[in-house]
């Protein structure tokens, strides 16, 4: 029960984009057709967990010992970075059907800000490994159902007459924002 | 802080080390020749050849021996220069550019009511068959606008859309979009086409539209080469193989539906090569050439059309367009 409301904190009441506003470029560029949102949220989910899971080594086994936890944001970023682009190429290798799928989606995504932020988060709410990487898979979920729903609204779009100074990103903005506050009524579903 | 430069440096060193070994035992091999040939596609993406992509076309291309050249936009250096990467001959076909088949503007074709929907002529088809009175005429939301990769399409101030004959590939996206089937592929040298589809009869279409065929036939009886017909009540039709481009039709057509795409270069006559044949008076279609047997014959500028008849059929090669 316990790790199911970790997801739904992550998911829902904490949303990544929408609560938290990380990972806003992905949300506004990537979402002008559900089906690379989905494929960028799949690949989302992917480096996220595995970010997590590996910062969360780094950060007890090598800064805690050492003593420069201080060092925790460019060490992760260098981590996730290569790790992104070695299974990238692993990828590539080994399944090319997934790679057509995920590929062009994970380099996006290496240094994004709420890759980055699930793994900071983890550490500085003192979740083990099991904790981190179920709390990653939930923002992840969180971030791909907000991206997802964002750009089945922004298809729409393309079928409304809207004011010319509103066209393309400015009511992109709005809509996020309205759409922020709609995910604000799940604040409190989760203590 | 020592601590700090080892740690951080070391992942580092890791990191870089473990990406090259990788580099090299995953490296996926691809056909350095594929990179060519993607370099010489247009990089639009636009989907018109039937696959995902220019990369997945140019992998086709080096992978498949028999693929042939089906992208539309090349243009003939790059076609040249992937037959030269593949070493084989890829035939190219003649390029097309879109025209759109209507100048029913909002002043000259008339609307049945006021429509106030999605921004698109797809949807603006499906109420009532669309606002236009002329079920044959361009609807004006510019559906073609937003699906030309190119940037080749762009909405007049007469609410058509004009095609960028520069820009324009013919890719046949807006083709393929137009509910109405407006919009068709010209060879890109055509010179003149017909702007309207309409298979209303003159009577009707008088109610409703001041530039469309009326099928009077008067093009028809006027074509010196029958390059033009009208046919099962159908709008008139050039075919582009026998028309010379001699403009005679356009002079003629009572709604000026004949719309005319290019300039041509008018003829003139070298005085030096002239014998004085009267081949050029004789086939001349605007009887544009005078002069007197045994002496150089001379072009009427201001008749001539630059169909280019008399150029081929000069025995002397005395006769040469001006250039513009």
């Amino acid at each position: 029960m316990y790790y199911v409301l970790l997801i739904v904190g992550a998911a829902l009441v904490n949303n990544f984009v929408l609560s938290r506003f990380l990972g806003i470029c992905p949300f506004m560029g990537v979402s002008k057709r559900i089906d690379t949102a989905i494929g960028m949220s799949m690949a989302v989910i992917f480096v996220m967990t595995l970010a997590s899971f590996v910062t969360w080594l780094i950060n007890y086994y090598l800064l805690t010992p050492l003593g420069i936890q201080y060092l925790q944001t460019i060490a992760f970023i260098l981590v996730i970075a290569s790790l992104v682009q070695l299974v990238e190429m692993i990828i590539q290798r080994v399944s090319p059907p997934l790679y057509q799928a995920l590929g062009i989606f994970l380099p996006l995504i290496t240094t994004n800000c709420a890759v980055l932020g699930v793994a900071l988060l983890n550490i500085q709410l003192k979740y083990n490994l099991l904790e981190a990487c179920i709390f990653a898979i939930g923002a992840a979920l969180g971030f791909g159902l907000a991206l997802v729903v964002f750009a089945g609204m922004r298809e729409d779009f393309e079928l409304n007459n809207i004011p010319k100074a509103f066209r393309g990103t400015p009511i992109a903005l709005i809509t996020a924002g309205i759409l922020s506050l709609a995910f604000m009524g799940f604040s409190g579903l989760v203590k | 802080m020592i601590n700090a430069v080892i740690l951080v440096g070391g992942i580092g060193f890791v990191a870089a080390l473990i990406l090259g070994i990788s580099a090299v035992t995953f490296a996926v091999k691809m056909d350095p020749r594929e990179k060519a040939v993607l370099d010489q596609l247009p990089g639009a993406n636009c989907g018109a050849c039937g696959f995902a992509g220019c990369a997945a076309f140019a992998h086709e291309l080096t992978q498949n021996e028999n693929a042939e050249m089906a992208c539309p936009a090349v243009n003939e250096e790059a076609l040249q220069a992937i037959s030269d990467v593949l070493c084989r001959e890829l035939g190219g076909g003649t390029p097309m550019i879109a025209f759109v088949g209507c100048k029913g503007t909002p002043e000259k074709s008339i609307t049945r009511f006021s429509y106030v929907g999605p921004h698109d002529c797809r949807a603006a088809q499906i109420v009532a068959g669309g606002a236009k009175a002329c079920q044959y005429g361009c609807l004006g939301l510019g559906s073609c606008v937003d699906v030309c990769p190119f940037d080749a399409i762009h909405m007049g101030e007469d609410s058509l859309p004009h095609v960028d004959d520069l820009k324009c590939t013919g890719c046949g996206k807006c083709v393929d979009t137009c509910p109405r089937e407006i919009i068709r592929l010209v060879p890109a040298n055509a010179n003149y086409c017909v702007s309207c589809i309409s298979r209303d009869s003159a009577k009707d279409m008088k109610a409703y539209c001041q530039v469309g065929c009326i099928k009077c036939r008067i093009c028809e009886n006027t074509c010196p080469f029958d390059a033009i017909v009208v046919v099962d009540g159908n709008a008139a039709i050039i075919n582009q193989e026998k028309c010379r481009k001699c403009g005679l039709c356009v002079s003629v057509c009572p709604t000026g539906v004949i719309e005319q795409l290019h300039v041509q270069a008018k003829a003139y006559i070298i005085e030096e090569k002239c014998r004085g044949c009267s081949i050029c008076a004789q086939v001349c279609p605007v009887d544009a050439i005078s002069g007197k047997p045994k002496e150089p014959y001379v072009i009427d500028q201001g008749k001539c059309v630059g169909c280019g008849l008399c150029i081929e059929k000069c025995p002397a090669d005395a006769v040469e367009r001006l250039s513009i």
